[in-house]
């Protein structure tokens, strides 16, 4: 059954605080717009993901969108012109926020033979939408940064980095390091990976998932967007970074290092994350 | 500071980590105190002095690191003994009023920290990265010690803290240092003992090794905590 207090706690905790920052960045640098701009289409989205999993009440949801239905469109409209999404899905976007619908029909409309063997799809959107809300509000900026800031700021924010002593010391009001971004980035890889993929990632063996897993890759990849040859490289950089800070701490205490492990490892759980995602091919038509 | 240790007598004990439990090597390094301590060993190639007392006035035990816990368990063992009113005492108990030193303790387990210690808490729950952490934690031969023996170390403090809340033996409370950069045990102490803050740049190897310009372990073997 469609939860509105859920919807109502999404609202306030997610879309009107991502409704603000994009007004709020109307002022500030192309770089911050474009990821408000982002993160707008994505919180729409997952409202939209909730209304057609059965989670959401569509009604509700249409009354909630409706006061910023401009603005949704017009952080629609900036990252189709960036290409920010590169699945179609703000022109799509437009098209139903121009309608009196706003939202497509539930899934099990749609695909009445797929989901009418996945009544847990409401489940597994509130997970989904749950630990994309906690990472997006915990990475300290890292999908931001190694998204959209320009070449100078990242050379500084890499710099730093390679640089920054381990400190036991929080310093209040302090903002996540980069290493902790990259950390929580890692351990969001891996649940995102546990929680939409499992039997049936690799074929269309499990249909409803597969649909699932699009929808949300659709909305949500562009977060850690390995496809890009911005994000991609940067992470990369990232990686080599932090470990040959691990090892210069493991040579200091005698412990050994297995070369590349490291590297290894976050390549094969990117592939797995990319994978559960979508990222491979999967047919997911009705 | 320097008419202090050219007074004194230094014994190295030294162990192969591997090659036997904590409770064998206790056992050994009591075997090579007793022979040393608390009458002076003397060298059948010198002549004696009669100007010098035979019978040392102090003790001082100083272990660093699996050391540490060896130390510890050989007190606890002679403590033991000593507790054991109505057996007969059969071995030195000597030890028991001596000073005890630590130098970055394993009593307390491995605990990786720093950031590679961040990257073991924070990324064992991933599949693809746990193997490597796990191998890279287990690389450390006081990390492996202590993992196979960790019921053993709960018991040491246990008793340690029960027997240094109950009796006056000096040995039993120990002052702790650790370095600032301590990588590879955790930092603590038992109950009684005297901790000193950590020490700026150090790290699990380097904290008790004096230089020119690292004085600190010299100082803290004499007086130990505000040294």
């Amino acid at each position: 059954m469609p939860n509105a207090s859920s919807l109502i706690e999404y609202s306030d905790s997610a879309f009107r605080p991502a409704v603000v920052a994009w007004e709020k960045a109307q002022s500030g640098l192309p770089a911050k717009q474009r990821f408000a701009a982002a993160s707008l289409v994505e919180s729409y989205g997952w409202m939209s993901i909730g209304v057609q999993a059965g989670a959401f009440p569509p009604d509700l949801a249409r009354k909630l969108v409706t006061p910023s239905v401009e603005v949704v469109m017009a952080a629609n409209k900036l990252a189709d012109r960036q290409a920010l999404f590169q699945s179609g899905v703000t022109g799509q976007n437009q098209r139903l926020l121009a309608s009196k619908e706003m939202f497509p029909s539930q899934f099990r409309d749609r695909y009445p033979s797929k989901f009418a063997e996945f009544p847990e799809v409401p489940i597994l959107f509130s997970l989904g939408c749950s630990e994309s809300l906690a990472f997006a509000q915990s990475d300290g900026g890292f999908a931001e940064t190694l998204n959209f800031a320009i070449e100078n700021d990242w050379d500084v924010v890499l710099g730093r980095l390679k640089d920054e002593p381990f400190s036991y010391e929080v310093a209040t009001n302090s903002e996540p390091s980069l290493f902790e971004g990259y950390m929580r980035a890692l351990l969001h890889m891996n649940r995102v990976a546990d929680l939409m993929g499992g039997e049936g990632a690799r074929t269309a063996s499990w249909p409803a998932r597969a649909v699932m897993r699009v929808e949300v890759g659709n909305i949500h990849g562009w977060r850690l967007n390995f496809q890009s040859n911005v994000f991609g490289p940067r992470f990369d950089a990232v990686t080599e970074a932090v470990e040959s800070r691990l090892r210069a701490e493991a040579t200091a205490d005698a412990v050994e290092l297995r070369k590349g492990g490291f590297v290894g490892g976050v390549r094969d759980l990117r592939q797995r994350y990319g994978e559960a995602l979508g990222y491979v091919s999967i047919t997911t038509s009705a | 500071m320097w008419a202090w240790w050219q007074e004194a007598d230094l014994y190295f004990f030294s162990y192969e980590s591997r090659r036997f439990s904590i409770s064998e090597h206790a056992e050994k390094f009591l075997r090579f105190l007793d022979q040393v301590f608390p009458l002076r060993l003397i060298s059948p190639l010198r002549a004696p002095d009669a100007t010098r007392d035979h019978r040392y006035g102090e003790l001082y035990l100083v272990g660093h690191s699996l050391g540490a816990v060896v130390l510890r368990e050989s007190i606890l063992d002679r403590a033991a003994i000593a507790a054991a009113t109505s057996r007969p005492i059969t071995r030195s108990t000597d030890l028991l009023n001596g000073q005890l030193r630590l130098f970055a303790p394993a009593m307390h387990g491995g605990k990786p920290s720093g950031w590679l210690g961040l990257a073991y808490h924070l990324l064992r729950e991933i599949n693809e990265i746990k193997p490597w952490l796990e191998a890279a934690l287990e690389s450390q031969p006081i990390v492996r010690q202590l993992h196979s023996e960790s019921d053993k170390l709960k018991r040491l403090r246990d008793d340690t803290e029960k027997l240094a809340g109950t009796t006056f033996h000096s040995a039993l409370v120990a002052d702790v240092v650790y370095g600032e950069k301590e990588h590879i045990v955790e930092r603590d102490k038992f109950r009684l003992d005297r901790i000193e803050l950590p020490i700026t740049g150090r790290n699990h190897t380097s904290v008790c090794k004096p230089d020119k310009d690292y004085r600190d372990p010299l100082q803290f073997v004499m007086r130990g905590k505000h040294a």
